[in-house]
């Protein structure tokens, strides 16, 4: 069997001193070598200035969770050190610039390597700018990186602009290699893996996955305002959607976001929308529009610390709520979350497909590292994939008095005619309609449309594909969860299965309608389920305890917290390991435990 | 080959449906001239859609029949750029009142005016909140005067309206709308003009339609005496001319303001794309994913 061999690096700064592209570029060296790659960041919420981290982690097999703690550390200056020593793995390497930082002498390290970066920038290179690119140069020189390789990668990143800034680039990457050469040992070199032939892989972030997501399944119009950590599916839309012949407006607000999309998705196009937290919010009354007008449509929520302007730049999981139930009245929508990068893409499509097939709105919830995270995934089979158009009226309904655009049909779905395609001119209204769309206030006609309206997606929780379990099935500690708390808890299943503690895990990827006959199937046999939740209240938790009640008698045991940070396998194996012979009896809370704040 | 056109009539762009209006509602007339405007453009009805939000106004795409998109209030803009967007060679009008526009909806004005987007916008002015029943609008004349006027406006303002009123014209203008126009119901052949003028406008068109609520401000009798045409000499080129006139008029003009055109926003997306667009949908995808690796 070959060697695993899983490495996580930490790279700590300050915004806008290229900490962030330095991370980027060194992780697409590493994923070009055949390795497996996720990275994670922490923006300050400042352009400049402000404590910024980057961590990737790469490994020869699968990479689920951006690692719990650092084998090698990076610090460009003395703050980062203070904010991300914590993070070093006792024994692992700590690397930073004498200029800047002076660590402790005394620390968990088991090598301490100063590099002066700031030095080599300034004096050889002639830019302390290019700091960052002499520490790529050291990062792939002590990973056995081939320099040429590297030095592609330069030239594509640089070599549209000046000639000097490629030139100082090159020159740092150069002066990075010869300084690992010149002066630390090789046998203190990480030793890296042979890699396995592998089917065709991409690196991409978790927004750029569901953006060509969205492509694929056929998106054509875009309206978006810009909001962190949503701005850059929008950005990436606006240059990449017209060759495709699509369109991306940037609107003054959010409202307008989504009624364009709406006027968009009336006139025939396949519409998205991109937003978060406080956008998404604002989009609540015309969320209702579109699902009382039975418009397919897609917002996506790339969700960030609330409540009101909380933390733009940390992950939270906090809109599950505003997703699930943001509404006056009852309207129809359906709810996904995708658990990573791959994730993004697939469930970006199948957005696209359920929007159409039941006509309504789709909102599909990521977070912010899930949104920022680079990965590599398999390069998907795009020629395979099944993309859905909405139901449209047969040929032979000619005569606009006939034709029914909210037909009472056995499947609840009716069929919908466009302006300019369909010579079926109807009216479509926010008022409460009949089954051609004419003004009906009555008792039953409310009652009638209403059931239909709810009706039309309880068939969407019978699709297939949408969960998935890993482990022992027949444990009795299972572990339910959605977005990106998956790739964690399921590296935590196999941390506790080393430790001999047998858990269970089911990912959910459609939140609503609620996938209540696999959720009780996975609880059947259980003795308690745990939620790990990015929000306070666990509301999923809440949610699947509302819609379970008296269905089944499983305990669950919310694992909830906002630190702004995601979670790490370690910390939900520990939290599970904690629950037997205690909390599977009571389903109260686990015993106090020290909160952990760290990242 | 040519096919061969049909004339329309008014028939054809009548609806089933009776509006709900109540008798001597100006809306009648914005109606009326609207199906003639129609009949004179002869569109095909399954190619035009009537956009609306909240109001008595937001009710009209009910009467006529083509297709409708009858929307929550104030976004009536937003929403028609969205289904001009989908489909360019859709004939988009939104219709409104002063509140659903200038009010709720005030913020997305000056947007769909600077992005050029190619739809016409018909707000119905009548200076009152109709559907919820009087209280005073964005263009309610200020003091007691339009108080005493009214048979409902003291409900709200029982000390007179306190606010000053928006200039709508003037606004629209110093927005930079290609196309402004003003008539009012009380003269329904020209107001039917200037939609024709309006919807032959390639570009962003607004047309100011004074529309009197008969029971909750009724205004007819006051309007009647201060509608005038604009003068002879003005210039719908002159801009700041048209500005001027708008903030100095103590007559409400009616006819043209400006008809300056310039690109719209599908025509300069379209020329962003006919040099991007990708050979086909499937080389577009991979030439994406060729460059993520």
């Amino acid at each position: 069997m070959r060697q695993r061999f899983d490495l996580t690096i930490r790279v700590g700064g300050e915004g806008g001193e290229g900490v962030m592209s330095a991370g980027e570029l060194a992780a697409l060296g590493f994923a070009r070598m055949g390795l497996n790659v996720c990275t994670f960041r922490t923006n300050p919420p400042e352009i400049r200035g402000g404590p910024a981290m980057f961590q990737f982690r790469m490994s020869n097999g699968p990479v689920l969770s951006q690692g719990d703690q650092a084998d090698f550390l990076l610090c460009f200056n003395q703050e980062a050190w203070d904010l991300q020593g914590h993070s070093l793995r006792p024994g692992g390497t700590l690397m930073y610039d004498p200029a800047e930082c002076e660590p402790p002498r005394l620390t968990q390290a088991g090598r301490v390597i100063a590099l002066p970066l700031t030095k080599i920038a300034k004096d050889d290179v002639g830019a302390v700018r290019a700091k960052n690119v002499v520490a790529v140069g050291v990062m792939g020189a002590f990973a056995g990186m081939p320099e040429d390789a590297m030095a592609d990668l330069v030239r594509q990143k640089w070599g549209k602009r000046k000639a000097e800034i490629l030139e100082a680039n090159l020159k740092a990457l150069a002066l990075g290699y010869q300084h690992v050469r010149e002066n630390i040992d090789e046998s203190e070199a990480i030793s890296m893996p042979d890699v396995e032939a592998h089917e065709p892989r991409i690196i991409l972030s978790g927004n750029e996955a569901a953006s060509l997501g969205g492509v694929c399944a056929g998106l054509s119009c875009f309206f978006g305002y810009p909001i962190t950590p949503a701005s850059d599916i929008m950005e990436w839309l606006a240059k990449k959607l017209p060759a495709f012949g699509g369109r991306v407006v940037q609107t003054e607000d959010e409202i307008a976001a989504i009624t364009a999309c709406i006027g968009a998705s009336f006139g025939g196009a396949k519409a998205a929308t991109a937003s978060s937290g406080p956008g998404v919010s604002l989009m609540v009354e015309a969320l209702g529009l579109a699902g009382m007008l039975e418009l397919p449509l897609v917002v996506f929520d790339a969700m960030r610390s609330g409540p009101s302007t909380g933390m733009p730049t940390k992950t939270e999981q906090g809109d599950l709520n505003l997703a699930v139930h943001g509404a006056h009245g009852d309207i129809p929508r359906i709810v996904l979350a995708p658990p990573d990068v791959e994730g993004c893409f697939y469930t970006a499509v199948d957005a696209f497909n359920l929007a159409e097939k039941y006509q309504t709105p789709v909102i599909y919830l990521t977070d912010q590292t899930l949104a920022h995270r680079t990965q590599t995934i398999r390069r998907p089979d795009t020629d395979a994939l099944a993309i859905w158009d909405r139901k449209r009226p047969s040929a032979d309904v000619t005569d606009a008095h006939s034709y029914l655009r909210y037909e009472l049909s056995p499947d609840h779905i009716s069929p919908m005619a466009i302006p300019g395609r369909d010579n079926l001119p109807y009216v479509a209204t926010g008022l409460e309609h009949d089954e051609h769309a004419h003004i009906d206030q009555t008792p039953a006609g409310h009652t009638i449309m209403s059931d239909k309206r709810a009706r039309k997606i309880e068939a969407a929780a019978l699709e297939p594909g949408f969960t998935e379990t890993y482990g022992d099935l027949s444990a009795e500690i299972g572990i339910i969860c959605w977005g990106s708390p998956a790739g964690p808890a399921r590296e935590a299943v196999d941390l506790l299965a080393g430790s001999g503690i047998r858990a269970k895990l089911l990912l959910v990827r459609m939140l609503w309608p609620v996938r209540q006959k696999e959720i009780l199937e996975f609880l059947d046999g259980c003795q308690v389920a745990v939620t790990p939740e990015m929000n306070h209240s666990g509301q999923f938790a809440q949610l699947l305890k509302a819609r379970l009640y008296g269905l089944t008698n499983v305990p669950i045991v919310q694992l909830d917290r906002v630190t702004g940070l995601p979670f790490g396998a370690q910390e939900i194996a520990e939290f599970v390991a904690e629950l037997p012979g205690y909390e599977r009896l009571t389903g109260r809370a686990p015993r106090k435990r020290a909160r952990r704040f760290e990242g | 080959m040519e096919t061969l056109e049909i004339q329309r009539t008014v028939k054809d762009y009548r609806s089933e449906v009776k509006p709900t209006w109540c008798a001597g509602c100006g809306d009648f007339a914005v109606l009326n001239a609207l199906y003639k405007a129609l009949v004179t453009l002869n569109v095909d009805p399954k190619d035009v859609v009537l956009v609306s939000g909240i109001g008595c106004s937001g009710r009209l795409p009910e009467f006529v029949n083509t297709f409708g998109l009858h929307v929550v209030h104030g976004r009536a803009l937003p929403t028609a750029m969205g289904v001009k967007t989908a489909n360019p060679e859709l004939t988009v009008i939104a219709v409104g009142g002063d509140g659903d526009g200038f009010a709720i909806g005030g913020g997305h004005v000056p947007h769909v005016v600077r992005r050029n987007v190619d739809i016409t916008y018909i707000v119905m002015d009548n200076q009152v909140y109709g559907l919820t029943k009087g209280q005073p609008s964005p263009t309610t004349p200020s003091g007691m005067a339009a108080v005493s006027a009214s048979t409902s406006l003291p409900k709200m303002a029982p000390w007179g309206v306190v606010e000053t009123p928006l200039n709508i014209m003037a606004m629209v203008l110093t927005y930079g709308a290609a196309f402004a126009a003003r008539g009012f119901s009380g003269k329904p052949n020209e107001l039917s003009e200037l939609y024709v003028k309006a919807l032959r406008h390639k570009g962003f068109s607004f047309v100011q339609a004074m529309s009197p609520c008969v029971t909750f401000y009724d205004t007819y009798h006051t309007w009647k005496e201060v509608v005038a045409p604009l003068p002879a000499t003005h210039d719908p080129a002159d801009r700041f001319a048209a500005i001027q006139t708008a903030m100095t008029e103590d007559v409400f003009h009616t006819g043209v303001f400006v008809d300056i055109p310039r690109p719209t926003l599908g025509d300069l997306t379209d020329a962003i794309a006919a040099h991007t667009r990708a050979e086909s949908r499937e080389s577009g995808i991979r030439a994406i994913m060729d460059g993520m690796m």
